[in-house]
């Protein structure tokens, strides 16, 4: 098999695992700090998944143009070889938005620790009564 | 016709809130200093208002197909994109309008909350956050307004953080709705991956072709409709919603109930319509199975409850089933050739949509001004305090009025509409769900009632005897919303021209 192929499969199919793996991990984690860590985990797959989308194998350039002017030829050519740079923009923003949405989430975790004095979820339950 | 316009222009109520909410944490600090209650809130009104007057030259867009501006250099379908239509100016200015009236009423409401400047900044990115959602021109734009919005609502849900109800609801909240946020992503991601473009205009014009992948499209399709549907509470995605509602401050509960829900259920109008043709894609059967599940199973959560707020996020959850129902029969009509049927029920859901927004806000307004006063929000607790509290009494009287659907009344019109859609498609399929949605109509009207029956008509209880009527900077916006409820059901044709125009834009009619 080529190794491309194979390359590319190997990696949509293990991300496709690790994204259900943390699906689990968030419904069914134990501790808040362990679901906080599944949907960083969610998030981070999902935009490795994107970027995988967007990837070419090959000989490739990052995806900048050389030149200020670009003639018709010099797109041409930057469009064959040069990584897509939508699916990288995405993840870029996705990335910064996880990450007030991580900070956020584990100042609530803090919070409810304070509160409670613990992050297990069946604990919090029960002092709830 | 599609007319280009300069970008700033469109563009101009989005950066008046976007300055005003860097500032109003400047105020406050001033507001600190000197003491001075009330003054971020003032401020926060009156960015409101202005946004307001910006987009008041919007409805020009209204006379041609719309409104496309793009950043210089980059058109689409390379660069961002700005469209504004028909279905973005009815969004807009009802975000703006039911904003500004929440903004007035927390002036008064959150007075003794500490960190206010936080609040009304939130508050204020919120709003900007759900007109970017209504304008955008692609997903990439729709995307980083959605986590605008998102982001905002979710520490407004937790805004009072000393206390263990909204941490939780807050936690909760944020991590479903994160979840939805990167299914909607993948879903973009995909659509990208297949279609190379990320522009509605494009993208519709890529799968409208018979040769595309169902399988592809159908994927897509699913993950961009869970996405979003966390947000609009559809259930199974509803759980979120019943813990945040009661556990946010009630102005932050209407803004939620009123309108954050609203904004996900245009994003699946807009993405679902523009991109999938009901013609090759076969969802209309999807919403509206999804409707009448989401409708049953929110009523009978619904009747259970005696948290007055919690109450009235389970009927959020019910009109969100409404809603949905309206766009499926739009696209089951197409589908079959009913155009007329189709059609009326993208209207119905739009005016929907509409009184719902209206009602619901009003609600939780005026729920909010009983809490204040009775200090419980146990139902039976407030027995008889729409008597004690006049103005506050009325206004809750006509929302659940106009939410069961009584003439002459907002929601009597769009609940019309949505039914009488349902059955002109014709057959047994739509007839069936149709009966369903009938009883469910008549199934919540029975709690609205028994709540108006508790609330305002019985004498008054222990708690309502020591209330009395809240100030005059609360009342305002509850009777401007109730103003609104009545002149809507007396006189709706101009909004049915609307959203008429936004059918006619946003269907691929014949």
């Amino acid at each position: 098999m080529n190794f491309e192929i194979f390359l590319q499969l190997y990696g949509y199919l293990a991300l496709m695992v690790i994204m259900v793996i943390s699906l689990y991990g968030i419904v069914r984690g134990a501790s808040l700090i362990k679901k906080l860590i599944a949907l960083t985990i969610f998030g981070d797959t999902a935009n490795a998944l994107i970027i995988f989308l967007g990837f070419k194998f090959g000989e490739i350039y990052p995806p900048v143009l050389p030149t200020l002017k670009p003639t018709l030829e010099d797109i041409a050519w930057f469009v064959s070889t040069a990584v897509d740079p939508v699916p990288q923009c995405l993840v870029i923003t996705a990335v910064v938005i996880n990450m007030a949405i991580t900070m956020f989430l584990a100042f609530l975790v803090i919070q409810i620790y304070r509160l409670y004095g613990t992050t297990m979820v069946k604990k919090i339950a029960k002092l709830k009564g | 016709m599609v007319i280009e316009v300069d970008l700033v222009t469109v563009l101009r109520p989005l950066i008046a809130l976007i300055t005003f909410s860097v500032v109003a944490p400047l105020l406050g600090y001033i507001e600190g200093k000197l003491k001075l209650k009330r003054l971020t809130g003032a401020f926060a009104t009156l960015g409101l208002l202005i946004a307001l007057l910006l987009s008041i030259d919007m409805p020009k867009a209204l006379l041609t197909e719309g409104a496309v501006a793009s950043l210089s250099g980059f058109g689409p379908p390379l660069g961002v994109e700005i469209r504004v239509d028909a279905l973005s100016i009815f969004m807009v200015l009802l975000f703006l309008g039911l904003g500004l009236l929440v903004s007035l009423y927390s002036i008064k409401y959150m007075e003794h909350d500490t960190g206010l400047d936080r609040y009304y900044t939130m508050l204020l990115l919120l709003v900007a956050g759900m007109i970017g959602v209504a304008i955008a021109g692609d997903f990439f734009t729709l995307f980083v307004f959605w986590e605008l919005m998102s982001v905002s609502s979710y520490s407004l849900v937790a805004f009072r953080k000393y206390r263990w109800e909204p941490i939780e609801a807050g936690f909760k909240y944020l991590v479903m709705s994160s979840l939805g946020s990167l299914m909607a992503l993948l879903g973009m991601a995909l659509l990208y991956g297949y279609a190379g473009t990320l522009n509605f205009h494009a993208l519709s014009m890529i799968f409208s072709t018979s040769s595309v992948d169902p399988f592809y499209g159908y994927i897509t399709l699913t993950l961009i409709f869970v996405g979003f549907g966390v947000t609009a509470s559809i259930v199974p995605f509803h759980t979120w919603l019943p813990d945040a509602h009661p556990a946010a401050p009630s102005p932050i509960s209407a803004m939620l109930s009123g309108l954050v829900i609203k904004a996900a259920i245009y994003a699946i109008a807009r993405s679902a319509y523009t991109i999938f043709n009901p013609l090759i894609f076969n969802y209309g059967v999807l919403f509206t199975v999804f409707a009448v599940v989401t409708t049953t199973v929110a009523n009978i959560m619904a009747l259970l409850q005696r948290d007055v707020k919690r109450l009235l996020a389970f009927s959020s959850t019910v009109n969100i089933g409404f809603i949905l129902f309206g766009l499926g029969v739009a696209a089951y009509g197409l589908r079959i050739g009913a155009i007329a049927a189709s059609l009326m029920g993208f209207i119905g859901a739009l005016m929907h949509l509409l009184s719902h927004a209206i009602g619901k806000g009003l609600l939780f307004l005026a729920a909010g001004s009983f809490i204040t006063r009775a200090k419980t929000r146990n139902i039976y607790d407030l027995q008889g305090i729409g008597r004690a509290m006049p103005w506050t009494g009325a206004s809750f009287s006509i929302g659940l009025l106009s939410l069961s659907g009584a003439p002459p009344l907002a929601g009597f019109v769009s609940k019309l509409l949505l039914l009488m859609s349902g059955y002109s498609v014709g057959d047994a399929f739509m007839n069936v769900v149709t009966s369903l949605m009938l009883v469910n109509s008549v199934f919540a009207a029975a709690y609205y009632l028994r709540l108006l029956q508790v609330c305002v008509i019985r004498p008054k209880g222990i708690r309502a005897e020591t209330s009395k009527e809240v100030s005059a900077l609360i009342v305002v916006p509850l009777v401007l919303l109730m103003i609104a409820l009545v002149a809507i059901g007396c006189y709706p044709w101009p909004l049915i021209e609307v959203a008429q125009k936004a059918a006619s834009i946003l269907l691929p009619l014949p």
